[in-house]
């Protein structure tokens, strides 16, 4: 860590110092204590005569074949050929070259290391300075980290409040239907009743008018409120009981009796009555009515009853009577029975 | 600036198969050069490199040339015998007092049958004789060698024509302008041997410059060693062995001085002696990668003749490793340099580009 941040405070360095001359490569040779003078005639010469340079290298290379050759005819040369050489100076001229050759090869060591170490401190300047960059990324990434960790919180905040508000207006929306079906469930009621009592039931027969009414409401949208709706069941008896109501005041007036006398059990129909009603109904109301409660069974015996008569099926016996309070109880029940499961 | 690679052939009679086995190793890493000089064998060997005009084909062509030379030798010996040869260490045998076994009287005698010796000696010592007409005369009669140049010559036809050799590859030869055979010889011996003296600059001419009917001259002249070879006329002046010149400093044999003057910025010079006195720091702002021989190339006179097919074939091979010594580890290092200057110029590139790019966390 005290090597990294001593590269960083030199990549700062460097990087401060690069900003002010303008120029990387000037810098670092002038680092060597080359005046930039000899910096800018030291480039002007490599852009123009590269080969220069490349002259260092050549001469340190090629310059040890040179002294090995002349070290080789030094070594082979006998006594008498050695003082020959000597008195005419070929000793002499031979060593010079492989002085030359020497001195040339050192200078050419020295300037190639001296370039390298320039080469190598280039290369850890840049090395500093990408560590620096690679630094700062990782700062910036971990900023970066650390907002979206943030913004995953705000984020996962927000969609459970938009669960909250989908929730809410899901409600709200179930509500609104609630009502709505509620409403209208009502309104088909009083409908129905208000139908009733205009007397635009035409079906002979209190028995079968109430059939009438309850097939009505049954098949719309009092029958889907209370028998396929999800609703509070309370609302669902509250309307149900709206209906036993109506429906035993509509009876009481059409009957001629006192509203609250038609729950006594004394007031009854005759098998014969209802039978004899059903007889004037047309084939066509026959055919219908007998259509419209197909559904019924033995477990619905008042529906059941309307069905055969309709049919032409003389199933009770005609002095029997049904107490009217109990029909009107039961045809309801017969017909939204089901609803308090819903 | 631009650089320019340049080749010099020095001069070594048939230790050229050497040079043979350095452009061996250049053809082999694909190393192309933009001028060639030479001297001597070197003149001749780089004839035929630069009428080719490549390193690469040149050096295959060479290979063919000494390969024949191996088994044929290009030394025919004319004067002694009117119907016949006789091999070249055979003349040496009978000629040279460095032969043991003749004495060198008898040598001498010998030698004066072919050359009138006794004028050059006057010469030598006369001034007044020196500049004279009749000595000019006896100058251009007395270029007469024991060895003939037709073989020579008949390569260069063979495969360096002269218009290929006009076309062809910058290339220079070096001559000396003769002043008689023992003035030329004694100058030598005293540049070279005794370093009283040395004997003066040689000439160095750009063949593409010369008139067509001389470039053959000049390059039969470069390599006509004198005694051996017959000097060329050439406009009036007879010319020899351009490594007569700057003997001691070995810059006539060596002959770089043309392609410094061309412009070239890099020279591979090729050596055909042991420990030549040639320096490379008498030249300034030129890069020289000098292959030198690292075991002994031999220095015995007889070896300049010695068209063997073992010593060739073990001159080429020589060549060949001190090529790849020399010039493969100046090019390795070059190699490596370069690569290490890319890579220092991605680092700065890249260091500007983070520096310029305006990254601001905040921002």
């Amino acid at each position: 860590m005290k090597k990294l941040a001593s590269n960083l405070r030199e990549s700062a360095r460097f990087n401060q110092q690069v900003s002010d001359s303008g120029d990387s490569k000037s810098h670092v040779l002038t680092q060597f204590g080359i005046s930039p003078e000899a910096v800018e005639m030291l480039e002007v010469s490599q852009q123009k005569h590269p080969h220069i340079i490349d002259g260092v290298l050549v001469d340190l290379i090629n310059g040890i074949e040179v002294i090995a050759d002349h070290v080789k005819v030094s070594k082979s040369r006998n006594f008498p050929s050695r003082i020959l050489d000597s008195v005419l100076g070929k000793s002499k001229e031979r060593q010079d070259i492989i002085n030359q050759n020497v001195l040339c090869g050192l200078e050419a060591t020295s300037n190639w290391l001296q370039r390298h170490e320039g080469d190598f401190l280039e290369i850890r300047l840049s090395l500093s300075q990408t560590l620096g960059n690679v630094i700062k990324n990782r700062d910036a990434i971990k900023v970066l980290q650390q907002r979206s960790n943030s913004q995953d919180v705000k984020v996962g905040r927000m969609i459970g409040v938009l669960n909250e508000i989908i929730l809410s207006a899901h409600d709200t929306n179930n509500r609104i239907d609630e009502l709505n079906y509620r409403d209208k469930a009502q309104s088909h009621l009083q409908s129905e009743i208000d139908r009733w009592e205009s007397g635009r039931n035409i079906y002979p027969g209190e028995f079968v008018q109430l059939y009438n009414l309850l097939d009505n409401l049954l098949h719309g949208d009092f029958g889907f409120y209370l028998n396929y709706r999800k609703s509070e069941p309370i609302e669902k008896e509250r309307l149900k009981a709206n209906l036993l109501d109506k429906c035993r005041i509509l009876l009481s007036n059409r009957l001629g009796i006192e509203t609250g006398a038609v729950l006594n059990s004394e007031h009854c129909w005759s098998m014969d009555e209802i039978s004899r009603e059903c007889g004037l109904l047309s084939n066509r109301e026959k055919e219908s009515l007998s259509y419209l409660s197909m559904w019924s069974s033995a477990d619905t015996p008042m529906t059941h009853l309307l069905h055969s008569l309709v049919a032409g099926r003389n199933v009770v016996h005609k002095r029997s009577v049904v107490v009217i309070p109990r029909v009107v109880d039961r045809m309801v029940n017969e017909h939204f029975s089901f609803c308090e499961s819903n | 600036m631009n650089s320019k690679l340049g080749l010099v052939l020095s001069g070594g009679g048939a230790k050229g198969a050497y040079q043979v086995g350095v452009l061996q190793y250049m053809a082999e890493i694909d190393m192309n050069v933009d001028a060639v000089s030479g001297t001597s064998i070197g003149a001749l060997n780089g004839a035929v490199v630069s009428a080719e005009k490549s390193l690469v084909k040149g050096a295959n062509v060479l290979l063919s040339i000494w390969s024949e030379l191996s088994v044929c030798s290009p030394m025919k010996f004319q004067g002694l015998q009117s119907n016949g040869f006789i091999s070249v260490p055979e003349i040496f045998t009978l000629l040279l007092p460095r032969a043991q076994l003749v004495s060198p009287l008898e040598a001498l005698s010998k030698l004066s049958q072919y050359s009138d010796i006794g004028e050059d000696i006057r010469a030598w010592f006369d001034s007044d004789y020196k500049n004279s007409e009749e000595y000019k005369i006896k100058l251009e009669e007395d270029n007469k060698g024991w060895l003939s140049s037709a073989p020579s010559l008949d390569i260069l036809n063979k495969y360096a024509s002269k218009d290929k050799l006009v076309k062809g590859l910058e290339f220079y030869v070096g001559l000396y302008e003769s002043r008689g055979v023992v003035a030329d010889f004694s100058e030598y011996v005293k540049g070279d041997y005794l370093r009283f003296k040395d004997t003066k600059e040689s000439q160095f001419w750009r063949v593409q410059d010369l008139p067509l009917e001389i470039v053959h001259e000049a390059i039969l002249a470069s390599a006509a060693l004198p005694i051996f070879f017959n000097g060329r006329v050439i406009k009036g002046k007879v010319y020899r062995d351009g490594g007569v010149g700057g003997a001691a400093t070995q810059s006539g044999n060596t002959p770089v001085r043309p392609l410094v003057d061309s412009g070239c910025t890099h020279i591979i010079v090729t050596h055909l002696n042991d420990g030549s006195f040639w320096n490379r720091h008498d030249f300034f702002d030129v890069n020289f990668i000098e292959v030198r021989p690292r075991k002994s190339i031999s220095n015995s006179i007889t070896d300049l003749m010695a068209f063997k097919p073992e010593a060739i074939e073990k001159w080429i091979d020589q060549g060949y490793h001190d090529a790849k010594r020399c010039i493969g580890n100046v090019r390795n290092a070059k190699i490596l340099v370069e690569e290490n200057k890319a890579a220092q110029s991605t680092i700065d590139n890249q260091i500007i580009h983070l520096d310029d790019d305006d990254f601001d966390v905040n921002g």
